[in-house]
């Protein structure tokens, strides 16, 4: 890569001695490295938009117009939305497979009962119905996963297969209706030249940031990511900290359905398939460990723009679906040999 | 498998000292140690009585169906197993699955059946194995985690198989279909039965071997294990090899099946896999579980849509079942940390 100059050394590896401790960033003991040595995945994240921007240019100059560029954004804006959900879930070493089923479930709950009127009575139910539809899936995976012991991958999965069962049951196969006004407004709505779902994306990421950093709740979120037993032991109710996690994860797949039906104008079946592995390599490209414990919301807005980057630079190169989907997962490699190695087993 | 159980001693479930037989160790009833395996059968056989009612006849055709039905996906699970007894997971299975599919489809000549189809199958089986060995070596030289690794690795080899074959078609030599397939012993036994009893066969000398004793070892406690001088790294890397290998089995199996190739209808076997090693019994920790609980998982999830078909049931609510049972069954085994009074041993 070459914004590979830009970064120090490589911290010293944690030899035998310190015990194995290899995730960089916050809650490093004896972090007397500088800014830069402690935000590493932030950087490589930004400098990773930098090249891919720049190669693009390259490419094809028509690519860096501020429109194109603002389009793309609005793009990495749904992919961060739901990528915002799996990182607090990935925070607490858990994983969200069931995004896809539930936004399509809260989107298809948003057309289908919202109708094609736009009686604001009627949409408000929809959507209120959608987005709590969409939490309760997520609180639901929770308990499971926190009270039942359930591994959150098995969890969410068989959630992922129920909820698609009840899609298919309830629309009968072809949903039905139009996206409301106010969610295609939303979605490529803009004002004074800034789109809607710019500026939601501005909010969301700002709470986010805020309640990781900053609040109670957010620090547990890491406690429990980083060792559920200790976080116990110092008072953390980790069990209830884990419903909760999973139901912010829900609640963001399900607004991420309302921006994608206003997006397309329309709910269909398997609208959120193409976005979970996405809103998994997301989290991770922006430095988040899959292990827990350790990352943040702002390298994950980085991931969400290199991820919708990366894929529409490849389109323009014609590359095909092929040489798409290869690339994407080199660079999901490389990305995890920059700053995702465990330790050695030791003991 | 009885061995799988009792060298790892659940905490959950453990007997209280005290109880045992003077004061010796008391080994738990064989019912009870493989609750969860025996579950797996108990919901397999009550689903093939259902479906076995509502025939008019059991012809060896039927039988055929249904062995044929969950083969590929007993196949496949021969090696997610392994890699989730290592406490691994291996999410390229389906589209290495693809990827031998297509590259079969791409040899097989109805010319020259013999010759094109054991090329066909050797390069399946070699391709198979080199995609499970390299993401392998990612896992255990790489130090990176497993879900993510073959995420990644999942899209690569999914991109190389829509580079082989960008359009589904080829033509697989009728004779191979048959051998695979049909019925022989006078047109009576299912010729995928034979690959059945091959598997299981495999699996009981595996059981024998000391790398499958390395295996439930790491799976276990990768600390312990390489204390008693398990060499961890390589156990991970022949586990991974074994998984690619017997995704390669299943592309032959499959491309039997449906005498074509297509280079995305692989992918449904990933997360079906993983279910059926879960349904099976195996714990995603790692270190115990046993491919005869696969085998039942396997089934249960293949025959689900045929007996709601049996029944007039919309095909809409198959996903609904098979994500009900999953959940019920791991809830199931879960109820024991309900039991549980140590609050620590709940985390």
């Amino acid at each position: 890569m070459s914004g590979a100059g830009t970064i120090p050394a490589r911290p010293q590896d944690p030899g035998p001695d310190t015990g194995p401790d290899p995730r960089s960033g916050e809650g490093v003991p004896g972090g007397a490295r500088g800014w830069l040595g402690q935000n590493r995945p932030l950087v490589i994240a930004y400098g990773l938009i930098l090249v891919l921007v720049v190669a693009a240019g390259i490419l094809s100059p028509g690519f860096v117009s501020p429109a194109n560029l603002r389009q793309q954004l609005v793009l990495a804006s749904f992919l961060g939305t739901i990528a915002a959900g799996q990182t607090i879930v990935v925070l607490t070493g858990g994983i969200d497979l069931s995004v896809a089923w539930n936004l399509n479930f809260a989107a298809i709950l948003l057309t289908q009962l919202g109708g094609s009127g736009d009686g604001a009575g009627r949409l408000a139910y929809a959507t209120v119905a959608a987005l709590l539809a969409a939490t309760a899936t997520g609180v639901v995976n929770g308990l499971g996963i926190a009270y039942l012991r359930i591994p959150p991958l098995v969890m969410t999965l068989g959630m992922n297969a129920v909820l698609l069962g009840l899609t298919l049951v309830y629309t009968n196969g072809s949903p039905q209706g139009r996206a409301p006004g106010f969610a295609r407004e939303l979605a490529i709505g803009r004002l004074a030249g800034i789109p809607y779902a710019l500026m939601l994306w501005a909010v969301l990421g700002t709470v986010v940031i805020v309640i990781l950093r900053r609040s109670v709740f957010g620090r547990r979120l890491y406690a429990v990511g980083n060792n559920p037993r200790a976080a116990y032991l110092s008072g953390v109710p980790v069990r209830g900290v884990l419903v909760i996690a999973y139901a912010a994860c829900g609640l963001c797949a399900g607004l991420t359905g309302i921006l994608l039906t206003g997006y397309s104008s329309q709910s269909y079946l398997g609208m959120g398939d193409s976005y979970v592995l996405p809103s998994v390599a997301a989290v991770v490209i922006g430095g988040t460990s899959i292990l827990g414990g350790s990352g943040g919301y702002t390298g994950t807005i980085a991931g969400a723009i290199t991820v919708v980057l990366l894929q529409n630079t490849l389109s323009i190169v014609d590359i095909g679906q092929a040489g798409r989907s290869i690339i994407y997962g080199l660079v999901i490699l490389a990305m995890l040999f920059v700053y995702g190695r465990g330790g050695r087993v030791r003991e | 498998m009885s061995v799988a159980t009792t060298t790892t001693s659940t905490p959950i479930g453990a007997d209280p000292p005290g109880r045992g037989r003077q004061g010796s160790v008391r080994r738990r009833p064989f019912v009870v140690r493989n609750a969860r395996l025996l579950l797996a059968w108990v919901i397999f056989v009550a689903l093939f009585i259902v479906y076995y009612r509502q025939l008019e006849a059991f012809r060896p055709r039927e039988a055929r169906t249904i062995a044929n039905s969950g083969m590929t996906l007993v196949i496949a699970g021969f090696g997610q197993t392994i890699v989730i007894l290592t406490g691994g997971i291996d999410l390229s299975i389906g589209p290495l699955i693809s990827l031998t599919n297509s590259v079969a489809s791409r040899i097989g000549d109805p010319e020259a059946p013999r010759r094109s189809m054991s090329l066909a199958a050797t390069a399946a089986l070699g391709i198979g194995a080199l995609g499970g060995f390299i993401n392998g070596v990612l896992v255990a030289y790489g130090r990176l985690q497993p879900i993510i690794v073959t995420l990644a690795t999942a899209s690569i080899y999914g991109g190389i198989a829509l580079a082989i074959r960008p359009d589904p078609g080829g033509t697989i030599p009728f004779e191979y279909t048959d051998l695979l397939t049909g019925l022989f012993w006078g047109d009576q036994v299912p010729r995928s039965l034979v690959v059945l009893a091959a598997l299981v066969v495999a699996w009981s000398l595996f059981r024998r071997t000391r790398l499958c004793t390395r295996i439930y070892a790491v799976g276990s406690s990768e600390g312990a294990a390489y204390m008693s001088g398990v060499d961890v790294a390589r156990t991970k890397v022949w586990a991974y090899t074994l998984s690619g290998l017997s995704a390669g089995m299943a592309g032959l199996f499959y491309t039997a099946q449906t005498a074509t190739g297509n280079a995305l209808a692989g992918n449904v076997y990933t997360l079906n896999a993983i279910a059926a090693v879960v349904l099976g019994g195996a714990s995603l920790a790692g270190g115990s579980g046993s491919f005869i609980g696969t085998i039942a998982g396997a089934y249960v999830i293949a025959i689900i849509p045929t007996v709601l078909f049996f029944y007039d049931v919309s095909t809409f609510y198959q996903q609904f079942f098979q994500g009900l049972i999953l959940l019920a069954s791991v809830s199931l085994g879960a109820l024991g940390v309900l039991r549980v009074r140590n609050r620590m041993e709940r985390l």
